[in-house]
């Protein structure tokens, strides 16, 4: 009898240090959300207000300068986005007729830059890049060169 | 360190008759044996107390169509004790089937119904040889090099007139009363991509589960075998997408291997820095997701502003969030960039501060400790007879991490401790990663401080183009350059197996070289893979709202079970 009493009391202590224990620690938690209220935001608000992206950025395609049309771009590329058709000029010169990135299928890894030997294609910093029709996605020659970014 | 070596001698002596061939390859054993005997060989390896490759790493096909005998089975074994690994291969013809290991390793029955689906290959006893990542009425076995890769070399695709249904596997006779067949996914939120379940319910408990994926699968082992080894390497970036640049290593490593080339010391150790930021990246997003799919919203945020920082870091470093590609065949696409040791080093600095944060709101917080303890628990014995990896395995009390038992990348010039659970259960294996977290930034922390200076890319001319600047001066410069940029690389024949602990697990490349600039065989071995196939085991008996703790728990990717 005695005995049945004392473990009734003992459980009943240790489930109010367990009630103690477990609502200190929610509290404890509560106490942290709180304080988050009184901190800055983090987030940004985004059309207004744009994220600066890295140098190394690797967004949209521009031409730096005048592409020589020796092809390394295309048989590099790992997804097979790049359509060259080089045509000789009288002088020997080569240079790319028809020169096209579609975007669309694009993975963005760069690789293209890294093998151009003249430094011809590289990739921006631009990341906003949207249409309504793919097609428009495909970006020529003309676009190439309009895309490159001014301080250069 | 064993001697690798002992392992082929003792099965030659055993098994005079069923070996066939012994070789080795850059330091790997591999067996050839007859294709009847595998079973007892298995048998042997995995309870010879000497031997005892009581872990099973991979089964993978290859195709061989101009051989007789066209395929070759290629068993991963890994022994725990002798911390080595052995490679058993059988060939096997069109109409020949071979029998399964699943009595020796349960971790068998899914890469061998992957071999049936993929290739087509029959494996005799197996209990369950249905498809898994294509679906059932699928026609033909993709990663046969007959098959066509592209959508226009196909022949119209009909769909059979009755497709199999998924539920035909758990037959009306023994559905009593009580029982009730629930399909979970492959769009629900809480299984973290599309993997569907098929649950049979009595009750709420849970008393069969079926886990079904390929709902992603893209081919990226077919596709990488019509691509350059340097082009692979866009590939692998999308299999775990949460942590690229491991993948990118562990790709890296294992062409290098093929190769034979050695990375300056300077490169090894940015490429350490970078997996460990990633490796807290994924953890981070791992614990977002896992909280926010019992409850508590607010961890969701604090982990992604602070995954923010991170890939921050990683954005400066390789100029991408997601997708990196920024590991090269041999080191480095660039060096690091100025200041970045400067962003690493105030976030290290803070670090400790922030899990502590995540830690006051789970760690003893009774929501979570009563979803949480002793749910989805799966002790050590049946761990590694699942073959399961990372810190599913840890949680369960088994110290194995690659990166301390097969260094790679110099991570035996850092110190840092492996952390292991002891109950095997969601909860532990939320602590295992929480260490983790700490434990890799120790390691960037040693990393950053003891960055050597020098190449980032090895001088090999096979591999390394040179220098931009020479390209444009000298003409044999350029003419390299074309040649490396053009061709790719082309390792001699031969074959390796190369992985390394990612966030999730080990995560190993198979690469056979037929002397090409392409992978023949292109083979990944990836974590989550094994540890969503012992799922069924870890729910078995819990509730259905325990699904989303476990599933959150191991901490899966559908990228790359599905590839
Ligand atoms: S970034 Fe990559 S995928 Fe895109 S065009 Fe260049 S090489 Fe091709
Ligand atoms: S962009 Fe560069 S790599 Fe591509 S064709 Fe022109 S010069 Fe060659």
């Amino acid at each position: 009898m005695v005995i049945s009493l004392l473990t009734g009391i003992w459980w009943f202590i240790r489930g109010i240090g367990l009630l103690v224990a477990s609502v200190f620690a929610l509290l404890k938690g509560l106490r942290l959300t709180f304080t988050k209220f009184f901190s800055r935001p983090v987030t940004i608000q985004y059309p207004e207000k744009k994220r600066e992206v890295s140098p190394r950025w690797r967004g949209i395609h521009y031409f730096e300068r005048d592409c020589v049309a020796c092809g390394l771009c295309v048989a590099i590329c790992p997804s097979q986005c790049i359509r060259l058709v080089a045509v000789e000029q009288d002088d020997g010169e080569r240079y790319p007729e028809t020169y096209e990135i579609n975007t669309v299928r694009c993975i963005y890894c760069g690789m293209c830059a890294e093998a151009c030997p003249v430094n011809a294609i590289k990739l921006g910093r631009n990341y906003e890049f949207v249409d309504y029709q793919r097609e428009a996605l495909v970006l020529d020659k003309e676009r190439l060169l309009a895309n490159a970014p001014e301080e250069v | 360190m064993w001697d690798t070596k002992v392992a082929p001698r003792k099965l030659k002596k055993q098994f005079p008759n069923a070996v066939l061939e012994t070789l080795s390859f850059r330091g790997e054993e591999t067996v050839q044996v007859k294709r009847e005997e595998i079973l007892p060989i298995c048998q042997y390896l995995a309870s010879d107390p000497d031997l005892s490759f009581d872990f099973l790493t991979d089964i993978c096909g290859v195709d061989y169509p101009d051989n007789e005998k066209r395929f070759e089975v290629v068993y991963h074994l890994y022994s725990m004790r002798r911390k080595t690994r052995l490679r058993l291969k059988t060939v096997v013809g069109e109409e020949e089937s071979l029998s399964t290991v699943e009595s020796v390793w349960k971790a068998a029955t899914w890469f061998e119904r992957e071999a049936y689906d993929m290739f087509g290959l029959s494996f005799d006893g197996h209990h369950d040889l249905r498809r898994l990542l294509t679906w059932d009425g699928y026609q033909g076995h993709p990663l046969r090099k007959d098959f066509p890769v592209r959508g226009e070399d196909f022949d119209r695709y009909e769909m059979p007139a009755e497709p199999l249904d998924a539920f035909s596997i758990m037959p009306e006779e023994d559905a009593d009363e009580r029982q009730m067949v629930l399909n979970m996914g492959p769009q629900h939120p809480a299984t973290h991509g599309v993997l569907r379940l098929v649950l049979k319910l009595d009750g709420e408990v849970i008393t069969d589960a079926v886990p079904y994926v390929g709902h992603l699968h893209r081919g990226v082992e077919k596709l990488a075998e019509g691509m350059s080894y340097t082009q692979a390497i866009t590939l692998t970036d999308r299999l775990d997408y949460t942590a690229g640049i491991c993948n990118n290593m562990s790709y890296c490593l294992a062409v290098e291997k093929l190769l034979d080339v050695e990375v300056p010391k300077r490169a090894q150790y940015i490429r350490v820095i970078m997996a460990e930021l990633q490796r807290i990246a994924a953890h981070l997003l791992w614990l977002a997701t896992h909280a926010l799919d019992m409850g508590a919203m607010t961890v969701l945020f604090y982990c992604f502003r602070d995954r923010e920082t991170v890939i921050d870091i990683l954005e400066d470093i390789t100029g991408a969030r997601l997708t990196p590609s920024f590991l090269r065949i041999g080191g480095l696409a660039a060096d690091l960039p100025e200041g970045i040791d400067k962003k690493i080093t105030a976030f290290l600095d803070d670090f400790p501060r922030l899990i502590k944060e995540y830690e006051t709101l789970l760690t003893k917080n009774i929501i979570w400790l009563k979803r949480t303890k002793g749910v989805g628990v799966i002790s050590p014995q049946e761990a590694i007879n699942w073959g399961l990896t990372g810190p599913v395995i840890r949680g369960s009390g088994v110290k194995w991490d690659i990166r301390k038992a097969i260094p790679y990348s110099s991570y035996d010039d850092f110190q840092f401790v492996i952390p292991t659970g002891e109950n095997g259960d969601v909860y532990d294996r939320y602590l295992v990663r929480l260490e983790e977290m700490r434990q890799s930034a120790r390691i960037v922390r040693q990393a950053l401080k003891k960055l050597p200076k020098g190449r980032i890319r090895t001088r090999d001319p096979r591999v390394t183009p040179p220098a931009k600047a020479d390209v444009e001066k000298e003409i044999h410069a350029l003419i390299r350059h074309f040649k490396v940029m053009s061709e790719g690389v082309s390792p001699p024949p031969g074959e390796v197996y190369c992985s390394i602990e990612n966030p999730k697990g080990e995560l190993g490349w198979y690469l056979v070289s037929d002397g090409t600039s392409k992978p023949y065989r292109y083979r990944v071995h990836t974590p989550s893979f094994v540890n969503v196939a012992a799922l069924p085991e870890m729910i078995k008996g819990h509730l259905v709202a325990d699904v989303v703790a476990v599933i959150g728990s191991i901490d899966i990717v559908l990228g790359e079970i599905d590839r």
